[in-house]
């Protein structure tokens, strides 16, 4: 199924649902053979056509193959039956199924009315400001909250699958529906997701306004968790709600594939922002050199944004390795110690664990094994394309 | 299978080596304008830890030891010393919550001026 996509782009771009419910986008090109074929056009009437448009000869078994390839393309695509992976998530499982979610999503779509949103929103900002300073006072209880670490916890799963509703919600009041909403591993960090792939059909101010709705929706649970504290003085909803508005600026960080790079590639309208960074690289390495090079397909102003986005993002990436290698290398060499220390807590009087102890042992094993199975995977992939290279 | 096992059984014969050497006890001084300050901690680790400090050039009325981590907002527990001799004064509590860099202020109070020595003690495991 064919849909038009909105981006920045000069010439129309369209999007290819296939058969598993993955998105995959088509040129304009390959739109006009695809459809023009379908609806009856011969080869040379469009080798004719084409050569006058383009001011070059195109002949007709050029079109013939080019349209053969875009038709090979797109069977492949729609004949997948295997589920698209969902932004890069290498493990997942489903919490909320399709039913669940739309009987949801239609009864919280109210919040996402601009009459709720604008009062809702400015309360937010008052509170996350209160909790930014309540990180400080807090700190020590967030750090070992003890007993509450689990009724902590759970509140704040409860604002992550919130969060995802809150996509969901918005997708639902545009009138496309979230495939599923679950739980899985993105990189080395936990996440929520929700498949919202049905949203390139939505324009991009609708998209935009989906990537939002998830900070959105999880403000609002990190609100009610903050008035549940002001009314009854349950610490665990004051920890819970501190927990959740230090969260949201992480999310909408630009950089991983989290909300943030979703909306700055729906508000620049450039799908797959990520692969469009070395594309304007290497446009404007070509124009340096003076070699000829294809225009970019976005107004200007969006390519400069594009290429400000890379730069950052390869210096945010680049201090981020280096900073996840530096503590890699720390953690391996003292880890022996840290078990030493558990071992010793429960070896000798008194036998029971040091305040503290677990802390020093559960974020360290998680950081060396996700490090760990992150590299082997990344040393396995090189090798094996490292391979093929070399028997080609 | 053999060189995992091997693997294995290398891992816990450090881990098992590093748990029978408990960190070593740390010493420390610092001068306040009236006192000389001598601290002893029989480890800088997490647990329950003995402080004694050994006072000299007066002997204050209260002697109170407060710990609390260098980069960040992270209070430890704040304690009166016992008096165990004439110039030495003993604090047990876990001082160290968290590995890394803690600050120990000892606080001495007595004929009406407040003085504190500071000392600097990396936490370790």
């Amino acid at each position: 199924m064919l849909s038009r996509i909105d981006t920045s782009e000069r010439e129309p771009a369209y999007v290819l649902r296939g058969a598993n419910g993955g998105y995959i986008k088509l040129s304009a090109s390959a739109h006009f053979l695809l459809t023009q074929i379908d609806a009856g056009a011969t080869a040379d009437e469009l080798a004719e056509r084409l050569s006058r448009d383009l001011g070059r000869v195109v002949t007709a078994d050029e079109v013939r193959a080019a349209h053969a390839q875009v038709s090979r393309q797109v069977a492949a695509i729609e004949g997948r039956t295997q589920r698209p992976s969902t932004a890069g998530l290498w493990f997942r499982v489903r919490c909320l199924p399709r039913p669940a979610i739309d009987w949801l999503s239609r009864r919280l779509s109210f919040a996402l009315h601009p009459v709720v949103v604008l009062p809702l929103a400015v309360t937010m900002i008052f509170a996350a400001l209160r909790a930014a300073g309540d990180i400080s006072t807090r700190h020590r209880a967030m750090m070992d909250p003890g007993s509450l670490f689990f009724p902590v916890f759970a509140l704040f799963v409860l604002s992550m699958l919130m969060h995802e509703l809150g996509h969901a919600t918005a997708c639902a009041r545009y009138g496309v529906s979230a495939r599923d909403i679950g739980f899985g591993l993105y990189l080395i960090f936990p996440v929520a997701y929700s498949d919202v792939s049905a949203a390139w059909t939505l324009t991009r101010r609708q998209r935009v306004a989906v990537d939002l709705a998830g900070v959105y929706f999880q403000l609002l649970v990190g609100l009610a968790y903050l008035t549940a504290y002001r009314l009854g003085g349950w610490e665990v909803f004051h920890l819970a709600s501190v927990l959740v508005f230090a969260v949201a600026p992480f999310v909408l960080m630009p950089i991983f594939k989290l909300d943030g790079y979703w909306f700055l590639a729906d508000l620049l309208g450039v799908p797959n922002l990520y692969r469009q960074v070395p594309r304007v690289f290497h446009h404007i390495r070509d124009r340096v050199r003076r070699r000829s090079t294809a225009a970019l397909p976005w107004p200007s102003w969006v390519s400069i944004a594009v290429l400000v986005y890379g730069a950052f993002s390869v210096a945010f990436l680049a201090l981020f390795g280096v900073r996840l290698a530096m503590t890699f290398g720390s953690l391996a060499a003292s880890y022996p110690a840290r078990v030493a220390g558990l071992v010793r807590d429960l070896s000798l009087p008194p036998h029971r664990l040091a305040s503290g102890r677990l802390h020093t042992i559960i974020g360290p094993t998680y950081i060396l094994l996700g490090v760990g199975w992150a590299l082997a995977r990344i040393v396995r992939r090189s090798a094996r394309a490292l391979w093929s290279r070399g028997a080609r | 299978m053999r060189r995992i096992a091997a693997g294995v059984a290398l891992a816990l014969v450090v881990i098992a080596d590093s748990a029978c050497q408990a960190p070593p006890p740390v010493e420390l001084a610092a001068q306040t304008r009236s006192y000389t300050v001598n601290l002893n901690l029989d480890a800088a680790s997490l647990g329950p830890r003995v402080a004694t400090i050994r006072i000299a050039g007066g002997e204050p009325v209260h002697v109170i030891v407060a710990s609390s981590m260098v980069k960040m907002p992270m209070p430890g527990p704040t304690i009166v010393a016992s008096k165990v001799d004439d110039d030495e004064y003993e604090a047990r509590a876990e001082f160290f919550t968290m590995l890394g860099e803690w600050r120990l202020e000892v606080r001495l109070t007595g004929q009406g001026v407040d003085e504190v020595a500071t000392f600097d003690v990396t936490a370790v495991p």
